[in-house]
């Protein structure tokens, strides 16, 4: 049994010696059973097929060479019936020259493994038609190459042809945009690329050099930016395009410009607020340094004035000033001096009325409705701990009022704390508010609902922090040109804020209170009023007034005075309310024409200050009709 | 009549029908599926050529097509006779490489018999710019060319009595 022949290391490998007829003359057992042969004899081209037809090339092999011939991966099917197999077949001229070794080796299960894997490669490659150019690259660097290239380089190849349609395309890059590319346009698979048709086509030309697109999207709804390179094809007409991910650095690159980019419009922003302020602030530092010279040359005139009145005054109590020249002389310097007085007092009310303009440009309006809201809710566990039902009812929507926000909301809430700090235990505080021609009124009411006969407010000692708290109430209202009541009724306290409406609110109120002002005020037509132990009577159809049947000629804004002090005559009327009674339509008024006012009306009355008659003045506060 | 044993080549790339051409040629079948062939598949038939009064018995070798015969392709080519190089008509490309197929089994077998075929012409409407480029190539070589479909069966006789008769001069 095949004694002179070396057998194979390899146990599974099957040996068999053939003669110089091309006849299997012996083998080993292992051949056999490798090949399928169990009768020596047998034309070599009949046991193994692939021999058929190249005889004289085995026959060449003894005289020319090579001496041995290898060929790997034979499919094998065994003349014994048995399954087929893939043989590794190895034919070698003997030691005589005449005849040929000949092994065989069973590589069926190797050939089952690599046949998967080339299955699987050549579909995916008819899949995608592989072009010429990717072919080429996959001829010398061999097959999975484009595969490799996206698993360890994350690059996608795509190639076009000429018209910019695409030829074929890496697996990967159909699987990540879901969808077959081969045949559709470039510009329509990537529509970032659309309008770039002319410049590309120059790079198939030749006419433009390799182009690099860094941080392309290539689809709207994909969030990943890709780097693109085109270049020409070699193969053909066309172009290779080979797509990469975008590194991290470059998002971070656009990142920080967009930023800075950010960053630089608001520096520029910021230059242009702090220019216009510090235009702004000079335009007010002039201003208030002309008005501060203004006054003082306007203080030193009306001081002059007033020495001319007083000397002439000092000289016409005298014994020698009754002759009639030098009283008459007197008179003339005294009117003169008034009249003076009268042009610088129209030059402080212009000088004061662009100032009120100027706060006004300043302020912003502000949300009573709001406001109001935060200063209860803010104080209702408070109250609750006293005791207190702190209740709040307010309008749907009201108007807005000129001033600043933070300050009205402080002052606000120090009148709920004075309410409270007033308030009896079981007291109830009410705040509510409402619209008055062109005011805002704000009421804060502390009383006790069923029970008018017990009053719910402590007793106020004058040194008391509630003081304090009304006090700078009244600071706070009256800087934003409002003015504040305060009413202990027998049940209880009212407090009254009146607060200007802002801008437009305030001009269409002004067209309510012009249609019907005087009704406005409540006073009937002939309506009596008993002031001073006498009859005062007003006319509002004729503007005209009379005072124990004795007609009054009243200016227009003086009878406005009157009017207001009579339906007002149960309180004392403050300062700042009648500069805002009577100056809105006059323009802004001043206090020191307010006073001229109410001397000319007073004088007109017949009334006096000293007599405190029928216009009397409560000092540090203001005016009242005696009743 | 006398019988000769040739051995044949299929050559080309992948998937472009070789297995099917044999399978059309021998067996007169067409299987649609594809499956790549690994190594070498041995197939015979016989064409008689009364001309020659002689019966030529072709041993067609089946080989795997594209890169994966290249490392192998010397030893695959050893003793050939004549070679059926093939082109997919739906694959440009595979046309052009036919030509360094051609270099590559003449260098080895000098003076074999060489058959262009473009298969799947099934697949395309109109023959005729099918027809030109495979012609370019082919007359480079002296070589005939046909239109085949394994599919349809349309050149596959012609194709391989081609180089039956080519064989049998040699």
């Amino acid at each position: 049994m095949y004694p002179s022949f070396p057998l194979s290391k390899e146990n599974e490998t099957g040996l068999a010696r053939i003669d110089a007829d091309l006849r299997l003359q012996d083998y080993s057992p292992f051949f056999a059973q490798v090949v399928g042969v169990t009768t020596p004899g047998l034309p070599l081209a009949e046991v193994l097929p692939v021999f058929a037809g190249v005889e004289d090339w085995l026959r060449q092999m003894r005289q020319r060479g090579p001496r041995i011939w290898e060929l790997r991966f034979v499919h094998h099917i065994p003349p014994d019936g048995s399954e087929p197999r893939y043989l590794d077949l190895s034919i070698a001229v003997d030691e005589t020259g005449e005849g040929w070794h000949l092994s065989a080796r069973d590589v069926t299960a190797a050939a089952e493994r690599l046949h998967q894997e080339v299955q699987r490669f050549n579909d995916i490659r008819i899949r995608g038609h592989q072009p010429p150019a990717a072919h080429h690259l996959m001829r010398r660097l061999g097959p999975g190459i484009l595969v490799a290239l996206w698993e360890h380089l994350g690059l996608m190849l795509a190639v076009v042809d000429a018209n910019l349609i695409i030829e074929a395309v890496t697996p990967p890059t159909t699987m990540t945009l879901q969808r077959p590319l081969i045949g559709l346009p470039l510009t329509e698979v990537l529509p970032t690329l659309a309008g770039l048709e002319g410049e590309l086509q120059r790079i198939v030309r030749g006419e433009a050099a390799p182009w690099r697109l860094p941080g392309l999207q290539l689809d709207p709804e994909l969030p990943q930016h890709w780097d693109i390179l085109f270049i020409p094809r070699t193969d053909a007409a066309g172009l290779l395009i080979i797509v990469q991910r975008t590194v991290n650095e470059t998002l971070i690159e656009q990142e920080l410009r967009q930023q800075r980019n950010e960053l630089t419009l608001l520096h520029k922003e910021l230059e242009a607020q702090a220019m216009a302020l510090r235009t702004a602030n000079e335009r007010l530092v002039n201003l208030d340094r002309e008005r501060r010279a203004l006054m003082a040359l306007i203080v030193g005139d009306i001081k002059s004035a007033l020495s001319v009145i007083g000397g002439y005054s000092e000289w016409l109590t005298r014994p020698a000033s009754t002759a009639i020249a030098f009283q008459q002389e007197a008179v003339v310097s005294i009117r003169e001096a008034v009249a003076q007085i009268d042009r610088l007092l129209d030059r402080v009310m212009t000088i004061e009325r662009l100032e009120n303009k100027l706060v006004q440009l300043q302020r912003t309006p502000c949300d009573v409705h709001l406001l109001l809201e935060e200063a209860v809710v803010m104080r209702q566990e408070h109250a609750r701990m006293q005791h207190l039902d702190l209740q709040i009812e307010l309008p749907e929507r009201l108007p807005p009022v000129s001033g600043d926000a933070q300050v009205l909301a402080e002052g606000f809430g120090r009148l709920l704390d004075y309410a409270i700090g007033r308030a009896i235990p079981s007291a109830r505080i009410e705040v509510s508010s409402r619209v008055w021609k062109e005011w805002v009124l704000v009421e804060v009411t502390v009383g006790i609902p069923g029970r008018p006969e017990q009053a719910a407010v402590k007793a106020l000692p004058s040194s008391s922090q509630h003081v304090f708290e009304l006090t700078q109430v009244r600071l706070v209202v009256e800087s934003h040109d409002g003015h504040l009541a305060l009413e202990e009724t027998k049940n209880g306290l009212q407090l009254v804020v009146w607060l200007p409406l802002a801008g437009e609110a305030k001009d269409r109120s002004n067209v309510t209170v012009d249609r019907g002002k005087d009704d406005a005020m409540g006073l009937g037509q002939y309506e009596p009023l008993v002031v001073a132990g006498g009859t005062l009577r007003l006319d509002r159809t004729r503007r005209q007034a009379w005072l124990y049947e004795r007609p009054l000629l009243l200016t227009p804004l003086e009878y406005r005075l009157l009017v207001y002090l009579a339906q007002h005559r149960d309180r004392v009327i403050g300062h700042k309310e009648l500069l805002a009674v009577l100056g809105h339509e006059e323009g802004e008024m001043s206090l020191n024409h307010l006073r001229v006012l109410i001397a000319r009306l007073r004088n007109k009355l017949g009334d006096s200050e000293e007599a405190s008659g029928i216009l009397r003045t409560v000092r540090g506060v203001g005016y009242t009709l005696a009743s | 009549m006398p019988v000769i044993q040739r051995k044949i080549c299929l050559l080309g790339e992948f998937a472009v029908g070789k297995t099917s051409l044999i399978r059309r040629f021998v067996h007169n079948r067409f299987e649609a599926d594809y499956l790549a062939t690994i190594g070498v598949h041995i197939s015979r038939k016989e064409v008689v050529l009364p001309e020659h009064d002689t019966t030529v018995v072709l041993v067609l070798w089946d080989l795997s097509g594209g890169e994966m015969a290249s490392s192998l392709e010397e030893a695959y080519y050893r003793g050939g006779a004549g070679a059926l190089l093939v082109a997919d008509v739906l694959r440009p490309d595979t046309v052009a490489v036919l030509n360094t197929y051609a270099m590559t089994y003449t260098r080895i077998n000098p003076g074999a018999a060489l058959v262009f075929a473009c298969n799947k012409m099934d697949l395309v409407p109109d023959e005729t710019p099918y027809r030109l480029k495979l012609a370019e190539i082919a007359q480079r070589w002296r070589a005939p060319f046909f239109l085949t479909s394994a599919r349809d069966g349309r050149g596959v006789e012609d194709a391989f009595r081609a180089l039956a008769y080519l064989v049998a001069r040699r």
